[in-house]
């Protein structure tokens, strides 16, 4: 009862706009404040925000944004696009699929969707129109394909499943590989697809030689050398990710260094940003310890966990379903606020099932990939729109054969696990 | 400049000199991770001080300084669906009351750390760590950090609840998402 009031005390500030970490942060307090008294309250707000930010594997999080920074700053994502493009630029609907490999490429040397859509927006849409690609099909697959980046290692939202879970981060990234490539072929699939029905949505490209086909992967050669610094060495278990996202975000800023294009100013920048979009996930997960406090005293979890395990459903609907509400909740929040939010609540549940914790770790990023381009807050989509200058609702219209293709391949992931668990068993103990 | 301004102008500032430094803190911290890496693997020498550096001093600091920085670029994120249908002055009433509820708690917050910094502080107490340094110096962060978004939220139901009673735009409504301006 006192955590139903809570909770709705918490939506209603929510949904009048309050920001996801301060609504957690004043029902909680309120929440405490009820169950436990000043002591109660005093206790946990004077030693919570200083253990929980402090706490070690936190710096994967800034480590990885910065990482991010550095990348694009560097470049190195800029050209990925072109070679993939001289490698399957033939093919019909080739600059789609090459759009998509670009987006593996920069997702595996960086955790951030929004910052992959925003650096593909700007290079692969004009190449795609210029060719006379249907807008749709351009603007679609930009926004899916930008979101690999959030399921390929190094990816922030797996980082914070794992920090959130407690569950074995290095595992977590190592486990992302094998469906993000996945999603990848899917993706270039649906491309084919709808080239197949309809051959005039991609008009044929150029084709280039042997030579140049080869002289254009000099570009993967950094981007493979960062990406072996931080999954190579996770996987391998040379390096803790903790580590690791530390030589990513020195690897990336190297790889700026010789570019050239360090200086006060960019840096500075990069710092800037970097600083505040740690600071927004941190914030969140502060705020989120201190109403968890409130929701373990009020044992509301282990409450929803027996009521759900005494409905006698069978454990593949409680899984549908639980899905079903990711999908849900990703068309209308943030999905690190949704990761942060829900999953301590669900996790136990998940386990009492005898789910895999690994398992729906990538299960809930695969699901919010597809949040990030479901209207009406499609992040992804804002971000392609708002790079490409063409209408929301043009990319919202392509992005939907994506998104259906994406379901599927969930389904898949649900009934053969062993797609996410075989690589990081294979891993050093 | 009326008060407001004034005071605006003071908080931007601070807020500003904290997020510098939160920076320094930032690229220190990366510099840190590497070179503790290095010295381990290549030199079996691991920095005995950097564990407790970076979890009491540096990633604490990178967040607690950049909190109300990150507030006033709007960059704490938020559900925005339904400001999408109000009107202007709705949107100004839900601010207003956001940060107005937000407020109060933060300065509890603040209230409650600053006690605790000032009693490490007259106790003299040192971290129970490996490094020799007063209690005071990192749990300070805390009541810094929280003492600046008490200030700044409160900067912003001043604001909000003027612009509501004058019909002038005191503080503007923060960007809708997908509406912000776009960066070159």
């Amino acid at each position: 009862m006192m955590a139903a009031v809570i909770v709705a005390i918490m939506f209603s500030m929510l949904a009048i706009g309050m920001p996801v970490a301060f609504a957690l942060a004043v029902s909680g307090c309120m929440g405490l404040y009820w169950v436990g008294g000043m002591d109660a309250l005093t206790g946990v707000v004077s030693t919570t925000p200083l253990s929980t930010a402090g706490t070690y594997e936190m710096i994967s999080v800034p480590m990885f944004i910065l990482m991010a920074e550095f990348v694009i700053l560097s470049g190195v994502a800029d050209n990925l696009f072109k070679a993939a493009a001289t490698w399957v630029g033939r093919v019909p609907g080739g600059l789609a699929m090459a759009t998509a490999l670009a987006g593996a490429g920069f997702g595996a040397i960086s955790g951030s969707s929004t910052a992959s859509a925003a650096t593909l927006s700007s290079t692969t849409v004009p190449a795609m129109l210029k060719q006379g690609y249907e807008p749709q099909l351009a603007g679609g697959v930009v926004a899916i394909s930008g979101t690999l980046a959030m399921l390929i290692p190094p990816s922030i939202a797996l980082v914070l499943y794992g920090i959130i879970a407690d569950v074995n981060i290095s595992q977590l990234l190592v486990g992302g590989v094998v469906p993000g490539l996945m999603v990848t072929v899917t993706i270039m699939l649906t491309v084919a697809f709808l080239v197949w029905q309809k051959p005039e949505r991609a008009p044929l490209g150029i084709s280039y030689t042997m030579m140049e086909k080869f002289r254009s992967l000099k570009v993967v050669g950094p981007m493979l050398i960062l990406f072996m610094a931080v999954t190579g060495v996770i996987y391998t278990g040379v390096a803790t990710p903790t580590e690791a996202s530390g030589i990513g975000a020195f690897g990336a800023f190297a790889l700026a260094v010789r570019a050239g294009k360090i200086n006060w100013a960019t840096l500075f920048k990069a710092l800037m940003r970097a600083i505040q979009a740690s600071c927004m996930i941190i914030m969140i997960i502060v705020c989120a310890k201190i109403f968890g406090y409130f929701f373990s005293l009020t044992q509301t979890t282990q409450m929803i966990v027996s009521w759900v395990s005494h409905q006698g459903l069978s454990k593949w609907v409680v899984i549908g379903l639980i899905l079903c509400g990711y999908i849900m909740l990703g068309c209308l929040m943030d999905q690190i606020a949704i990761l942060i939010l829900t999953v301590p609540v669900v996790l136990p549940l998940i386990l009492a099932l005898g789910f895999d914790p690994v398992w729906f770790g990538v299960i809930i990023i695969v699901t919010a990939e597809v949040g990030l381009v479901t209207p009406p807050v499609g992040l992804n989509i804002f971000v392609v729109s708002r790079y490409t200058g063409r209408p929301l609702k043009e990319v919202f219209a392509g992005v939907w054969p994506h998104v259906i293709a994406h379901l599927g391949l969930l389904v898949l992931f649900v009934a053969f696990p062993g797609l996410i668990t075989w690589l990081p068993s294979t891993m050093n103990p | 400049m009326n008060t407001y301004q004034f005071s605006m102008r003071w908080m931007r500032i601070a807020d500003r000199l904290a997020a510098y430094l939160a920076c320094v803190m930032l690229f220190a911290l990366m510099m840190l991770v590497v070179t503790d890496v290095s010295l381990r693997y290549i030199f079996n020498a691991p920095l005995s001080w950097s564990y407790d550096t970076i979890s009491l001093f540096l990633l604490p600091g990178v967040f607690f300084l950049s909190m109300s920085y990150t507030l006033s670029t709007h960059g704490h994120v938020s559900v925005d669906i339904l400001h999408n249908y109000v009107s202007q002055r709705t949107r100004y009433v839900f601010e207003a009351l956001t940060s107005a509820i937000a407020t109060p708690v933060f300065g509890f917050i603040t209230w409650i750390a600053a006690q605790s910094t000032w009693k490490d502080w007259v106790m003299g107490t040192y971290l129970t760590s490996g490094l020799e340094v007063s209690t005071w110096t990192t749990t300070v962060l805390l009541p810094f950090g929280f003492g600046l978004l008490t200030v700044r939220s409160l900067l912003n139901v001043w604001g909000y609840l003027a612009t509501l009673i004058t019909d002038k735009q005191w503080l503007a409504l923060p960007p809708m998402s997908g509406t912000e301006a776009v960066e070159s």
